[in-house]
């Protein structure tokens, strides 16, 4: 049991979270965005890691071997799932301001309330 | 097993596939039909379920996994009152926001309807589940919902803008209840909520609960957007198209609280039953803090829709006080107001939009804020009028007069700015009328007017939202109902939820109060302010402009002082 995967997701979340509020291109804060959820999908298979163990499928090992945790695995996949809509949301609304404004620099967007 | 128990989210979730699968071939009367139906349904289901919940809470095993010997492997579905009845208020939200589409959003399709009715189903199922992980999920499919409705008018920079800040804002809030999930997970192995309670009552809560107590409570409060997570809600209200802006003000915003108070009692209460007095300081001072900064800054700002932002994250944090006494009276008194204001937050929406109409429809939207101003101020004959004397009494029961007082406060100043939109817009010439027919204003007059009698009839359910209130705090018959399937008699006392007459007295005196401020306000702007106040008034001006930044910023502080007041509270 080591806590270099706790450290790395830490060290996501500050990252991203550090890309988020100092970036000055919206696709670069979306992927920032991406880097934070990273550090979530490490937490969750650092959660769920057992040393010497095999993956959890069972159809050609026998049921007496150690496995890792599958329910943080399946929840990774949804996060995994959620993120990929996020990021393309995001992306696609991102695509949308340049076309408007011919901007991606999201300090040049500010103070329009107008609608 | 009840089977209607998913219902609520499958049906509109159901429909909202078939109308983008049928897009091309469904006409778009029938689309609105299909989609009203579908909302009427929802309802019609979650309120039977609120009926049959009223001794026993329902629990729903998806797939019929059962817990074995107390331990729960499946996911539940675990429904008391308080959920279902969230999840009604909720269908009525999306039906009132319904009524605005065809007026306020340009060629409305399929899709428009397909994000509502998901984001309907969303909202049920974070109302309905007992599972902390489904809890994640559909916390951030009311994001994605919302934040994709945000940027539906896609030619307004501004609007973009604020769907990006919601989106990054409240997804941040999901990692951050993800990462708890995963703490928990890592402490009991388990994801249904009883379960974990179970698995930590009677423990020291060490630091490990701690922070993902701390985190937990973050996330849910970006999405109740209080304060100081609450820049991307002013963003969004300013400039997102008015179906949303709706179900954000009627039920959306206070669902993160409602997800605080279902953490901390099926969750925490356990484990911190003996000193909660940190958790309960922690959210009175919060909610008090955004009750009156925001009530303040309300009457600095020019644009209604901001100045309504404004008055809903104040009424959020009056809602996070009762919550925050951490007793089944703060949590009858909360729910009552939350309901109520809930309510009157969407007929004020619906008269600004009349006031932006042809003239009949501008009488009417006068007449709607007028009123709308009342039961904001808290006029007794409104529950929102209830609802807060009984929250002052909770925390005044609770050793936190001052919150009380705050309470009375932030009142007397989210009253003031809705009369000050009302007289602004009586004296300011009407816009031109916009291409809308003349009798287009007569359905949201009728929902305004139905918003309002919603929000006076709500107090004949008093003595339901207290007797809801006790089962909802009541930890260990919520762990036992779920793990054993056995019912335990209830241990709390059944909360009096009644307007004393001291509570009559306070609420009529903040009423003429916030019309006294509402009348003195014209001539306080004329007087040039002083340096200071200017000063602050620019500051409050620049911080609400909308950046990602500083909204990730205020996210960050926020966390770290929350965990770090937490932290030192549980040593």
């Amino acid at each position: 049991m080591t806590i270099l995967p706790y450290l790395v997701a830490v060290w996501l979340f500050v990252v991203g979270m550090y890309g988020i509020v100092t970036s000055r291109n919206l696709v670069h804060q979306i992927i920032s965005l991406s880097v934070v959820q990273a550090s979530t999908y490490v937490l969750l298979l650092a959660v769920g890691y057992r040393a010497g163990a095999t993956a959890p499928v069972f159809a050609d090992i026998s049921t007496t071997r150690p496995v890792v945790d599958p329910v943080v695995q399946a929840l990774s996949l949804t996060d995994v799932v959620v993120g990929a809509t996020v990021t393309a949301l995001l992306l696609a609304v991102a695509v949308q301001i340049h076309k408007r404004t011919g901007t991606l620099d999201p300090e040049a967007l500010l103070g329009r309330t107008d609608s | 097993m009840n089977n209607l128990a998913p219902l609520p989210v499958v049906v509109p979730l159901a429909a909202a596939a078939f109308i983008l699968f049928m897009s091309t071939v469904l006409s778009r009367r029938a689309v609105q039909l299909l989609t009203a139906s579908c909302v009427v349904g929802e309802i019609g289901l979650s309120g039977t379920l609120l009926y049959q919940a009223r001794a026993l809470n329902i629990v729903y095993w998806f797939g019929g996994w059962r817990p074995r010997a107390g331990v729960a492997f499946g996911v539940s579905f675990t429904i008391d009152q308080i959920g279902a009845g969230a999840a009604v208020l909720s269908g009525v939200v999306v039906g009132i926001a319904l009524l605005t589409v065809p007026r306020t959003i340009r060629t409305p399709n399929g899709i428009v309807h397909a994000m509502l009715l998901t984001l309907l189903a969303a909202m049920a199922g974070f109302c309905l589940t007992g599972d902390l992980f489904n809890m994640f999920v559909f916390f951030e499919l009311m994001a994605v919902c919302a934040f994709a409705l945000a940027a539906y008018h896609n030619d307004s920079a501004a609007s973009l803008r604020s769907a990006l800040n919601f989106a990054i804002t409240n997804s941040v809030g999901a990692f951050l209840v993800l990462i708890a999930i995963a703490m928990l997970y890592s402490r009991t192995g388990a994801l249904n909520l009883a379960q974990i309670g179970t698995s930590l009552a009677g423990r020291h809560a060490d630091r490990l609960v701690v922070v993902a107590l701390a985190l937990l409570l973050v996330g849910f409060l970006i999405k109740a957007a209080v304060m100081p997570f609450h820049f991307w809600l002013v963003d969004t209200v300013s400039s997102a198209p008015i179906p949303l802006v709706i179900v954000l003000a009627g039920a959306l915003d206070v669902l993160g609280v409602y997800g605080v108070s279902r953490i901390y009692w099926s969750v925490f209460a356990g484990t911190l039953a003996t000193d909660s007095a940190g958790v309960q300081t922690l959210l009175i001072s919060l909610g008090a803090f955004s009750a009156l900064i925001a009530a303040v800054l309300g009457l600095f700002f020019e644009s209604p829709r901001r100045r309504l932002a404004f008055v809903m994250v104040a009424h959020t944090g009056i809602v996070l006080i009762g919550i925050g006494c951490l007793s089944a009276a703060g949590v009858a008194a909360a729910s009552v107001y939350a309901a109520a204001d809930g309510m009157v937050k969407i007929a004020l929406f619906l008269g600004l939009l009349l006031l932006a109409g042809a003239n009949a429809g501008r009488r009417a939207g006068l007449m709607v804020l007028g009123l709308g101003g009342l039961a904001t101020a808290g006029l007794p004959v409104f529950a929102t009028g209830l609802g807060k004397a009984t929250i002052e009494d909770a925390a005044g029961h609770a050793g936190y007069a001052w919150a009380a007082v705050v309470v009375v406060v932030a009142a007397v100043f989210t009253g003031a700015t809705v009369f000050d939109i009302a007289s602004a817009s009586r004296r300011a010439p009407p816009d031109a009328p916009e291409h809308q027919k003349k009798s287009a204003w007569v359905p949201l007059a009728i929902g305004g007017t139905f918003c309002l009698a919603a929000s006076v009839a709500l107090t004949s359910a008093r003595r339901g939202f207290a007797s809801a209130a006790a089962r909802f705090v009541d930890t260990f018959d919520y762990q036992q109902r779920v793990l054993t399937g056995t019912a335990v008699h209830h241990a709390n006392q059944t909360p009096v939820l009644a307007l004393a007459p001291r509570g009559v007295a306070i609420d009529v005196a903040v009423v003429l109060a916030a019309i006294a401020v509402a009348s003195l306000l014209p001539a306080l702007r004329r007087v040039q302010p002083a340096r200071g106040i200017a000063r602050a008034s620019n500051v409050a001006h620049r911080l609400h402009a909308g950046s990602i930044g500083d909204s990730a910023t205020w996210v960050t502080v926020g966390t770290a002082t929350i965990m770090a007041v937490l932290l030192a509270q549980f040593r």
